[in-house]
């Protein structure tokens, strides 16, 4: 081939491998459901996340938290707490303020939902599909210690999911009425201002509303966690749709004294229990009963009722009344150095 | 001359090789664009990949550990019974775990397997050293040990992933950070930036490729009462490394508890990061001792390792324990010698000796060299030195060793024997003479008076002293201190810094009525420090008490060795209440601020690790008794601890501000 033809085919070559891999690029970026790069998904997920103004607490505590839209006339979801304790003002990310109205909540979800009046505006889609997993990639982005205010936009924060556990409950007493499961997150998210703050994945898509700034019942530490969409996306369906929301109680509430199982029913008798947390190690059993039948001996400590760990007597009192006294029950019990399941029938 | 032919060939075999090149950069070229607009998101998501890869190479043998009925304290904020984690070490069921499973006794330690079932534990052996623990279970299924030994370089930076179990499902959970040091903690960590919150406890920290770089465990530097979880979550966390858990893994499995090792050198310098290994002295019935180390060596080596520093050699032995023998290096008067230490797990502990001097450093110019000269200001009475030194002598050399400041005097008196005489050598005028003094022991009855000199100042008008508040920006704490104005020349004041109980009244009013004209009588500074809360003292405030420490003592002529804290449960008649335990656990954790600690004998002692005294700090602690069988129980193992107990006898608030004040006597 001639040399200045070869040069001039070359750079055309060239010049149309460029243009076409930019214009796939380009149409990458606006079609939504590709995989646009970083720096757009977090632009994005930024648009969808709002500012909440409201109460201060009787304790003076911060008047502010997050939110973010899930309907273009303007539903917003956020965190059910004290700060929706008056009327809400929402800030949107381009700066524009909106009186919000409470439509409505589901405190054993930590969720309360807003409305504004507005329209065609970005919102957070809830996938029915999407399954995180530990070591998936997140970005939260909420407005931490208040630090956007006016139409700064809201702050991006990247992490990884540590863990998908549920949130374990000690003594009965739960700090949170949602006992469900989490996405505990290797980020330090828990920060005034972050409740109700998107957690979205490296799709752009969300995955979980970040939580309060709550202890982990079990270690004490402070929590760094967010409630899955998944969990939260039937009752925002519900509410947006003004349909009254049944929430399905898995919990276990306690039941009469006289329709449950008790200590004594079931023939055990506990050592004394006199301190303030006494391990449940059985002292006496009492013949002809569900347990003397199942076996349990003297100095067998009790560890486990229907899968709840025991960690006192009281504990084991409490657990034991959510039981139907004509249902069998459980036990994983130590002896010696074995653990041994027990099943207690009535 | 080359054919035509010739040329034309060649000429096209270098265009054509050219034009190929340069046709492949053209076609590459245009890629380099799309690809320099980064997919930051698809790199977030095959790092997460490998992340779970890594991870779940050892995730089989990583365990949950749950303890049920514990005494409901928490450690901190972290509850007493916290599920943490552990890792399987062998398939005879050996898991080891950090020890703050074992920080207090609890009915059942339950180790939970990866299939979720659960296992009783019983405790084999602890390493007291590193905060590990060894447990056992009795399991049928087959277990997966961990492997410690695969190979894995050690780069700052490198990717390290924090592994653990949590909840009640013992669900896997990960931590991603850099390897941020090595060695921390004088030689026995790793330090990572990774979240480790509690549950992470116990877990292993791996390399991107899933090899085992160490086992996590709470930690927190020297220096502070706070526990050791303080730290979680914080950007710093701490893992054993696992090539010196692999070498004592063997001692733990026989049952036999791991100690840290102690080698008895005292330091030439005050300071461990300053230059220099002389030893200053060696602990008498000590490794060192025994092995043939001499005051006056400088140590080369340790076990092979160059150090140049005292701190290099703490942190040298991070890797040994007590029973571990070692090869020295040291140099001795130009020559190399090499010893064999075996490290031991106690020495008998100091008991600090006095001679009875209150001494300077002066600056001393030589042509270009400067040197500290250690000249006597005082001599107290009716002690060891007040037939032997007079004010004015210079000190040269004690025990050998040459002084080069008060601080090294002090070092060789702490470590000498009791009740034997020690060389000093001295200047006295022209004349270098070498004297035989036998110090007496600091621990003992209060019996030590002001020098005739510091009476006769107090003697004449007594001036009078300024109570003024003290106010620090960042604590609530009220304060409040009696001090000479700005224009007393009075100097080598002692500082007693009183904490007063939760309740108490205020600190002006207590200043006031009680120790205003006493401190101005015995020339110490007295500082009342009130606490933040009417109803206790707690931990957190130890830090605010050091910094009222140092703005004291900048509003007077204090001796940097006069500075004593106490309360007035130290009075004779005095009971022991709060302030009490507080002003023991900050004397305790802060020694080389405090010289003296008063409290009562009724005192309950705090919960703080006393650490063993190794001649750095001269802490004394003083108690209002009059015989040695009045001891109470506590006090013994601060003496075994190496701090001298003294009796005060029916301390005043005279005889105690003259103790602090003479704090700074050696």
């Amino acid at each position: 081939m001639r040399g200045s033809r070869f040069i001039s085919v070359t750079w055309l070559i060239a010049l149309f491998q460029f243009v076409a891999l930019s214009g796939m690029t380009v149409l990458s970026q606006l079609n939504a459901f590709a995989q646009p790069p970083l720096t757009s998904w977090a632009r994005t997920a930024q648009q969808r996340v709002v500012k909440v103004y409201g109460a201060g607490g009787l304790t003076g505590l911060e008047a502010y938290q997050s939110g973010f839209l899930v309907s273009p006339e303007g539903h917003v979801a956020t965190a059910w707490s004290y700060v929706l304790d008056v009327e809400p003002i929402v800030l949107l990310d381009d700066g524009r303020r909106f009186e919000a109205k409470i439509v409505g909540f589901e405190p054993a979800l930590e969720l309360a939902v807003l409305k504004i009046e507005a329209s065609e505006l970005p919102y957070f889609p809830i996938h029915e599909e999407l399954e995180p997993q530990w070591g998936d990639p997140i970005l939260a982005v909420s407005n931490l210690f208040n630090i956007a205010t006016g139409d700064e936009p809201a702050s991006v924060m990247q992490g990884t999911i540590a863990t998908i556990s549920n949130l374990s409950a000690r003594r009965g007493t739960f700090k949170t009425p949602y006992h469900g499961a989490v996405l505990v997150l290797d980020l330090i998210a828990n920060n005034p201002g972050a409740a109700g703050g998107a957690v979205v994945d490296s799709s752009g898509r969300l995955i979980g509303m970040l939580g309060k700034e709550l202890r982990d019942t079990a270690t004490g530490a402070w929590l760094n966690y967010a409630i899955p969409a998944g969990v939260l996306r039937k009752t925002i369906g519900d509410i947006i749709a003004g349909r009254s929301t049944t929430l399905i109680d898995d919990s276990t509430p306690m039941l009469d004294r006289d329709k449950s199982h008790n200590l004594a029913a079931l023939g055990l008798v506990l050592i004394p229990d006199v301190l303030e947390i006494t391990p449940a190690y059985v002292d006496e059993v009492l013949e002809g009963t569900p347990a003397a039948r199942a076996n349990l001996q003297p100095d067998d400590l009790i560890l486990l009722v229907n899968g709840k760990r025991v960690e006192s007597q009281r504990s084991l009192r409490s657990l034991l009344r959510t039981v139907d006294r004509r249902d069998d029950v459980e036990f994983a019990i130590q002896r010696e150095s074995q653990i041994l399941p027990m099943v207690l029938r009535p | 001359m080359r054919p035509r032919s010739l040329n034309r060939r060649t000429k096209t075999r270098v265009s054509l090789v050219s034009r190929t090149f340069v046709f492949t950069i053209a076609l590459a070229l245009p890629w380099l664009g799309p690809a320099c607009l980064a997919d930051d998101a698809d790199f977030q998501r095959v790092m997460a990949a490998a992340v779970r890869t890594a991870a779940n190479r050892v995730l089989p043998s990583v365990v949950a550990i749950e303890i049920i009925g514990t005494s409901n304290t928490a450690q901190g904020e972290v509850e007493q019974d916290a599920p943490t984690s552990g890792v399987i070490v062998d398939i005879d069921g050996h898991v080891l775990a950090s020890s703050i499973v074992v920080s207090s006794p609890s009915a059942s330690l339950l180790v939970v397997l990866p299939d979720g079932t659960r296992q009783a534990a019983r405790v084999v052996a602890r390493d007291h050293h590193r905060d590990l623990v060894l447990l056992r279970i009795d399991s049928t299924k087959t277990l997966v040990p961990i492997d410690f030994t695969s190979p894995n370089t050690r780069a700052i930076g490198q990717t390290t992933i924090a592994v653990g179990r949590y909840g009640s499902e013992a669900s896997p959970m990960i931590s991603r950070g850099v390897l941020s040091a090595q060695d921390r903690l004088d030689g026995i960590a790793l330090q990572s930036d990774a979240r480790v919150s509690p549950a992470l406890y116990g877990g292993p920290l791996i390399d991107l490729y899933g090899n085992v770089l160490g086992l996590l465990i709470p930690a927190i530097a020297d220096g502070g009462a706070e526990e050791s979880t303080s730290w979680y979550d914080s950007g710093i966390a701490f893992a054993i490394p696992g090539d010196v858990i692999l070498r004592k893994l063997d001692q733990l499995k026989s049952g036999r508890d791991v100690k840290k090792g102690l080698i008895g050198i005292v330091a030439k310098t005050s300071d461990p990061f300053q230059d220099g290994t002389e030893v200053a002295a060696v602990r008498t019935r000590s490794p060192a001792e025994s092995a043939g180390l001499k005051p006056g060596d400088n140590v080369l080596e340790i076990d092979g390792t160059p150090v140049r520093r005292h701190q290099e050699i703490r942190q040298a032995l991070g890797r040994y324990d007590a029973g571990e023998t070692i090869a020295v290096k040291v140099e001795r008067e130009g020559n190399q010698i090499d010893l064999r230490i075996t490290l031991a797990e106690s020495i008998p502990p100091l008991q600090p000796q006095r001679l009875g001097v209150i001494t300077r450093d002066e600056t001393i110019t030589q042509g270009e060299d400067q040197s500290t000269q250690v000249v006597v200001g005082e001599v107290l009475p009716g002690t060891p030195a007040d037939d032997m030194l007079r004010a004015g002598d210079i000190l040269l050399k004690v025990r050998g060793a040459d002084l080069v400041d008060s601080d090294s005097l002090r070092r060789l008196l702490i470590s000498a024997e009791p009740e034997q005489p020690i060389e000093v050598r001295i200047r006295r005028g022209a004349m270098e003479e070498v004297l035989s003094i036998t110090p007496r022991s600091v621990a003992g009855q209060w019996l030590l008076n002001f020098p005739t000199a510091w009476n006769a100042d107090a003697g004449e008008d007594v001036e009078t002293w300024e109570v003024k508040d003290l106010k620090l920006p960042e604590a609530p704490n009220e304060a409040a201190y009696v001090a000479p104005t700005a224009e007393s020349k009075a100097n080598r004041l002692g500082l007693l810094i009183l904490l007063l109980n939760p309740g108490q009244s205020s600190p002006r009013e207590v200043l006031a009525s009680t120790w205003a004209d006493v401190a101005a009588k015995t020339g110490a500074v007295v500082c009342a420090i009130a606490p933040e809360d009417s109803r206790r003292w707690q931990p957190k405030e130890i830090e605010t008490v050091v910094n009222m420490t140092a703005a004291v003592m900048k509003q007077a002529a204090i001796s940097p060795a006069a500075v004593a804290v106490g309360t007035t449960g130290a009075l004779a008649g005095g009971s022991g209440e709060a302030a009490d335990t507080m002003a023991l656990a900050v004397a305790v954790s802060q020694s080389t601020t405090f010289f003296g600690v008063a409290v009562s004998a009724m005192t309950r002692p705090p919960g703080v690790r006393l650490r063993e005294n190794e001649a750095a700090t001269s802490l004394q602690l003083m108690i209002p008794i009059e015989k040695s069988d009045e001891l109470p129980a506590w006090c013994a193992a601060v003496k075994s601890a190496g701090y001298p107990i003294v009796r005060g006898g029916k301390t005043t608030t005279e005889s105690l501000l003259q103790w602090a004040r003479l704090l700074q006597s050696i």
